[in-house]
């Protein structure tokens, strides 16, 4: 479960690492590089704390940091999965990348040992 | 605890939200299909139906399948394949900077060009013949030769040599050779257009649209109005080569942005049957002009130009938009298509090079730019000194190349529109001083990523009269003639 909380200056996010691999978190933080400061810390044994905070001459309040800690929410979800299917399929990419270039022989046999 | 077994087995692919609450899924090979919220979870979660027609959909689109994995991988494999032949052959397009001189001095040029009676600034004949060398040792079976300046046409000697020494070498070589001019056609005559169409060769010009655009980015050195020559001179081009050898490129400057309608009026009553929307470039002059426009407003300007392109298609009219049908190309078919600016890996040095007037060889013109301004990093040899081996074999090009796989790249391997995109590593250099590049900032990514929305959004309303023109668009064949002809779907 992750949680949000909105200060005067920034806005803090706590996510699971049960919930959410690292990653995730830094893919979605990717995103919001130029928009806002991201800063990411350990806090205590199973959490992280996100802390976005408005960039100097950015423009941005941080209201509108609000907005970015609601997509990053949903995008934190998106890459989590990504990373689950990957887990699924990432080998299949793989051959699939190899067969189309050099046409593997023993296909079923590379496909049982997945 | 034993794992449940799979229901079916889910092949790579990629998704985003869209704006309506859906899921927009494209696999490896670029086949897409959008699914609702609870549709999407109940696929990925492996409790879809697999009687279901969504189930049937994905497995048709080889999202997923119950059946056999292996012939869905050799079928995936050889589209995958199909949609990366452009690494088949390597370097096709040889672009060779023929004079730095310019009759113009256009207010966004990139090249940074000389004046006209500038001494020094050509090609000289030796040196054309090695770039000939070095061209011809490309293992590709196509050769396009592209003589690009400055103003090519004030090196004609240099011109005439390059076309007359490849054809020799082709002789025994039997390539399929090509031969663009890019020219603003101001210095075009009869005898030189004689010698264009005994080589076949093309030609490439620029409108900017109705006279007072035009004038105002397409400035003559001498201080006169460049349209009232160009329409002159391209007229007389047209009646030597035909309508058909001559095409035009557009730049978009910040005062085309609200003009689009007049520009697009300006290339139909010209004749032209298409054009291209074309962002400014960071560099040369362009820089400072580029600063003016953000990409929001590119794409505001662009949505505009395509609605109107649409519309003038819908009233018969074939007109075609060819960013936008290069895309649709990739997103609708599954074969691959040129454009080296947008390839995976990097078109740059492997699918296009260029060759500066003094031999030295770049991947791409922004490379040789860049070295204008003083930073030679992206210079792979030159063909007086170095070996094709050296400048097409070297850490250079294999950095930029191993560099520049969407595949792998920090932001664009979550993005959804990774099977039809590519990267510009001197591009991403220019913009963040790396060649990967910084994607939440760059303007080439927001520019790409905002026209395949935009363009999915319409692939998703599905409306017949706009698809009719996107195929028309595809297959190169007027709205009427695609008439009779059951078009593909996007199912709902």
């Amino acid at each position: 479960m992750e949680t949000i909380k909105i200060n005067n200056d920034n806005v803090k996010i706590i996510l699971s690492k049960q919930l959410y691999e690292k990653s995730a978190v830094f893919s979605a933080m990717y995103k919001l590089t130029g928009r806002c400061i991201a800063q990411i810390s350990p806090l205590g044994e199973y959490d992280v704390e996100v802390t976005l905070s408005p960039q100097t001459g950015s423009g941005y309040s941080v209201e509108d940091i609000k907005g970015l800690a609601e997509s990053f929410l949903n995008d934190i979800i998106d890459q989590q999965l990504r990373l689950d299917l990957e887990k699924q399929y990432g080998r299949l990419r793989e051959l699939i990348v190899e067969h189309a270039f050099t046409p593997i022989k023993n296909l079923d046999q590379r496909l049982n040992d997945i | 605890m034993m794992q449940k077994p799979k229901a079916y087995t889910i092949f790579p692919f990629s998704f985003s939200r869209t704006s309506n609450n859906e899921y927009l899924l494209v696999n490896e090979v670029g086949e897409f299909l959008f699914l609702n919220d609870e549709e999407f979870h109940a696929f990925v979660n492996q409790r879809l139906d697999k009687k279901s027609n969504v189930f049937l959909d994905l497995k048709g689109k080889h999202f997923a399948t119950d059946t056999d994995v292996a012939p869905i991988v050799d079928l995936l494999a050889t589209k995958y394949r199909t949609k990366k032949a452009f690494l088949r052959n390597f370097t096709v397009l040889h672009m060779v900077v023929i004079t730095a001189r310019c009759n113009h001095r256009c207010r966004y040029c990139h090249a940074s060009s000389e004046s006209e009676d500038a001494l020094g600034w050509d090609m000289a004949l030796d040196v054309a013949r090695k770039v000939v060398d070095t061209i011809f040792q490309s293992p590709s079976p196509t050769i396009k030769i592209e003589f690009q300046g400055g103003e090519p046409l004030l090196n004609w000697k240099a011109v005439r040599e390059i076309v007359l020494y490849s054809e020799k070498l082709n002789k025994k070589m039997k390539k399929s050779l090509e031969f663009v001019i890019c020219t603003n056609l101001t210095l075009v005559d009869r005898e030189k257009l004689a010698f264009i169409k005994e080589h076949g060769i093309l030609i490439s010009t620029s409108l900017d649209g109705p006279r007072d655009l035009h004038d105002k980015n397409r400035v003559l050195r001498i201080g006169k109005s460049s349209y009232a020559l160009f329409i002159d001179k391209l007229n007389l081009t047209r009646s030597v080569l035909g309508h058909e050898n001559v095409s035009a490129l557009m730049t978009t400057s910040v005062e085309s942005l609200t003009r689009m309608r007049d520009v697009i009026d300006e290339y139909i009553r010209l004749g032209f049957n298409g054009m291209f929307l074309r962002a400014l470039n960071p560099f040369g002059y362009a820089k400072k002009d580029i600063t003016t426009y953000s990409c929001d407003d590119f794409i505001k300007a662009y949505k505009e130009a395509l609605s109107y392109i649409l519309q003038v298609n819908q009233e018969g009219t074939y007109f075609e938009e060819y960013y936008t049908s290069l895309l649709l190309t990739r997103i609708l078919t599954p074969y691959c298509t040129g454009f080296m600016d947008l390839q995976s890996p990097s078109g740059a040095g492997i699918c296009g090079a260029i060759y500066d007037r003094n031999g030295d060889v770049y991947p791409s013109d922004e490379g040789r730019m860049l070295a204008k301004m003083g930073d030679r990093r992206f210079k792979l040899g030159n063909v007086m000194r170095d070996s094709y081996l050296k400048i097409f074999g070297g850490d250079v090009l294999r950095e930029l190349t191993k560099s520049s796989c969407v595949e792998t790249m920090p932001g664009c391997v979550s993005c959804v529109y990774r099977s039809y995109c590519g990267a510009d590593p001197v591009r991403n250099y220019v913009e963040s001083g790396h060649i990967i590049g910084n994607r939440p900032q760059s303007f080439f990514c927001s520019k790409n990523i905002a026209i395949f929305d935009y363009l999915f959004q319409l692939l998703r309303k599905n409306n017949e009269n706009v698809i009719n023109v996107f195929w028309s668009w595809i297959t190169k064949k007027p709205l009427l003639d695609l008439k009779h002809v059951e078009l593909p779907r996007e199912s709902s």
